[in-house]
């Protein structure tokens, strides 16, 4: 660990100046020459590191007057992370892609919301659109603080009073010869939320995937600078996806504590342990129900989906919400009422043994196996370079997972640890297969990572029970901000059942929101799918995908929009 | 044909089946289609939050087809068109285009707090926001009920479907 930061800093000591940094696991340093941040970015990318986040911020009206980047990066061998401070001089930057191709999503978003673009070539394949379409005025750059909400609201309003603008980046786009185009949305056949898919398809096979998403855009990071304190974000944080409402919550509090350099009481990390749990077991129950559904296997779908539903009314049960919602506050977790341990523990043993049967029957049935297997397939490869994380990293054969890599609350325990990593005998068997990156390694990925999830739910309720507070249902400690800290940011994560959420937040003198950037990990994974569904090549056999998989593949996935569009 | 005229087009039609026939046209002429209701789901931007919801009606403890209602895979198969979340900028277009296809009588139902358009002062965080606009007139019109909730459970999205036509 220490040797990792000597290591890391010893880089970037050649190329810019340390800084102090917003937490210990943390390094932050800052470069000001352009040369200086493509070195380091160079000899990062060499030493395997991986992108967390990338944030742009307006920092005009601060001490440096400009434009700032923090780009954070992460390593694999231990838990740090590593921020670079890049100050812009103008409206451009040097682009990291050439090293790091995860920033390409970033880099439209920072295009669209701050006009800043990358500079040179580069800046040419990052075009407007992205996440404003047509109906924004080109010249209104929402996150730029020099304009009110309201008056970009007018401005919006004036740009649409004669027509509303549709025009898609499909009006520019021709088909490749013999192809042809098949779009499909934004809005979908089933219950799902809008996003436009263009498949360029030549027969039945998929010769290229065009996604165009942004149309859940909310406007959500505006809001969190202009309408939320601090104190009461985390209401926000649970409407950005909220199939992941805990783990949004939690890493903004995360986010918050570490600002306020709050260390939450024990009973509160093991709640937010157990809840964070539920909602992933949950989760993957629904996903595992809706794949057998898209293979035709409706008899399983709906078992699947009455234990889905269980454990809904368990989370509504224990914690009020069906959702979870309304649980963490900076500085602890509030409940309803008091935690009935027993109730947990009878669903989630009747739900787990039927869920368990249902999906080892999935797992070896022949046509289950005939559509999933080899379908889809995201090499290992590809998932590093765009920078695949979470579920669909892991199931590729990355062994990223924050609850591990970076471990907060109950999972720096000993006894969390190894919950997670211990599979029962008769499992480890399909450990191997849950590591091809096909759409059934993402499927039995879901299905080992309930029993660990289950393991790790019991071990908190035993340790629960022993707690002698255990009747009450306040659990918060004081959140203090030091004035010294007025535009320090910090770091909140959390591993939801899609991978890690990771807020970077920044407070202002007034005790408010300055900058929260949110980075689900959908904004990652969603290059990680077109790469999993074009042609390409698996271990020396070029792989093609036809158009009837595409959904199969989409459910395996099943990334969020509204976490990526925010 | 260009947009203008299509939307003249559009009018004219709404106009003509109003005034000929009266609101009445949907009760009276389908008698075996009243408790029968095809919805399509349109999301104008939500959390997905009422997603999860909607989704777990076709689970077998709700089964919404029981009822006669289902989940229909175009707007122009659909009876009501059920509308979550905040409607953004982004998706305004692509909401009327939906909500032109459907045939006459057009009905909405929003689901869930965010989508409580007649309720000027909604009480979701977005209101606010640069990026969500008020649903165009001529779809508010249409709005025949509302579900609250953050989100919604599904036995309320059943019990105000189960109440629409018989209401």
């Amino acid at each position: 660990m220490s040797e990792l930061r000597r290591e890391v800093v010893d880089q970037v000591i050649v190329y810019g100046d340390v800084l102090e940094p917003p937490a210990a696991n943390h390094v932050f340093a800052r470069v000001e020459d352009p040369p200086n941040l493509l070195h380091l970015a160079a000899a990062l990318a060499q030493r395997d590191f991986y992108l967390v986040t990338m944030v742009a911020n307006d920092e005009r009206e601060l001490e440096d007057n400009c434009f700032k980047l923090y780009i954070t990066f992460s390593h694999p061998r231990g838990d740090l992370f590593l921020t670079i401070e890049y100050l812009l001089s103008g409206e451009t930057y040097p682009s990291l892609y050439p090293h790091y191709p995860a920033v390409d999503p970033f880099e439209r978003e920072i295009r669209d919301l701050f006009g800043l673009c990358p500079d040179g070539e580069r800046g040419r394949h990052v075009p407007r659109g992205s996440w404003l379409h047509s109906p924004y005025p080109p010249d209104v750059f929402p996150l730029r603080r020099d304009l009110t909400t309201a008056e970009i609201k007018q401005r919006i309003a004036d740009y649409n009073r004669q027509v509303i603008r549709r025009t898609t980046p499909l009006d520019t786009m021709r088909p490749g010869h013999g192809h042809l185009f098949f779009p499909v949305g934004p809005v979908h056949a089933g219950i799902i939320e809008p996003g436009w898919f263009v498949f360029e398809i030549g027969g039945e096979v998929i010769e290229d995937l065009h996604i165009f998403l942004g149309y859940t855009h909310k406007g959500v990071e505006r809001l969190f600078q202009s309408r939320m304190t601090l104190l009461d974000g985390w209401t926000l944080a649970e409407q950005v996806s909220g199939d992941a409402s805990f783990a949004h919550s939690l890493a903004y509090c995360h986010a918050v504590e570490a600002l306020a350099g709050t260390e939450p009481p024990e009973a509160a990390h093991l709640l937010r342990g157990l809840f964070l749990e539920m909602e992933r077991i949950y989760n993957h129950v629904g996903d595992v129900a809706a794949l057998a559904h898209d293979v035709a296997l409706d008899v399983i779908a709906s078992e699947l989906g009455v234990i889905r539903e269980e454990l809904l009314r368990l989370n509504a049960a224990v914690a009020g919400h069906r959702l979870l919602r309304g649980l963490n506050r900076p500085g602890g977790v509030v409940l309803p009422w008091p935690l009935e341990t027993d109730r947990i523990r009878s669903t989630l043993t009747s739900c787990l043994e039927r869920y368990r049967e249902l999906t080892r029957a999935l797992a070896y049935a022949s046509h289950f196996r005939g559509r999933t297997v080899g379908t889809g397939i995201l090499t290992l490869e590809d998932a590093q370079r765009v920078g695949a994380t979470g579920l669909v990293a892991r199931a590729s054969g990355i062994a990223r997972d924050y609850r591990r890599d970076h471990p907060w609350g109950v999972y720096r325990e000993a006894w969390a640890q190894e919950c997670l990593s211990r599979y029962p005998e008769e499992d480890v068997g399909l450990l191997d297969e849950a590591r091809r990156g096909d759409v059934h390694a993402r499927f039995l990925t879901r299905v080992l990572e309930v029993d660990t999830s289950a393991a790790v739910i019991e071990a908190i309720l035993q340790r629960w029970e022993r707690l002698p507070e255990h009747r009450e249902t306040h659990f918060c400690k004081a959140v203090r901000f030091a004035p010294e800290r007025d535009y320090n940011f910090a770091l909140g994560y959390a591993e939801s059942w899609r991978g890690d959420v990771v807020y970077w937040l920044m407070q202002d003198k007034l005790q408010r929101i300055y900058r929260c950037k949110v980075r689900d990990p959908s904004m990652l994974n969603w290059p990680a799918m077109r790469l999993a569904i074009i042609p390409h090549e698996v271990s020396g056999h070029q792989v093609e995908t036809i158009l009837p998989d595409f959904p199969v593949i989409n459910k395996s996935f099943n990334l969020s929009y509204s976490g990526n569009d925010l | 044909m260009s947009r203008p005229v299509y939307t003249l087009w559009a009018i004219g039609r709404r106009f003509f089946t109003r005034t000929l026939f009266g609101q009445g046209l949907h009760t009276e002429t389908r008698p075996a289609a009243r408790k029968s209701i095809f919805l399509r789901h349109l999301d104008g931007g939500s959390s997905n939050a009422p997603e999860v919801e909607l989704t777990a009606l076709n689970n077998p403890i709700y089964d919404i087809e029981q009822y006669g209602i289902r989940f229909v895979a175009s707007p122009r198969h659909a009876d009501v068109l059920l509308i979550t979340g905040p409607l953004t900028w982004n998706m305004l277009a692509s909401a009327i285009a939906a909500f032109e296809a459907m045939p006459e009588p057009k009905r909405i139902v929003t689901v869930g707090d965010c989508a409580d358009f007649l309720n000027g002062v909604a009480p979701c965080l977005f209101a606010d926001s640069y990026a969500v606009v008020d649903l165009p007139s001529s779809m508010k019109e249409c709005i025949v009920a509302h579900v609250p909730g953050d989100p919604p459970s599904p036995e309320a999205v059943l019990e105000v479907l189960l109440r629409l036509d018989t209401a």
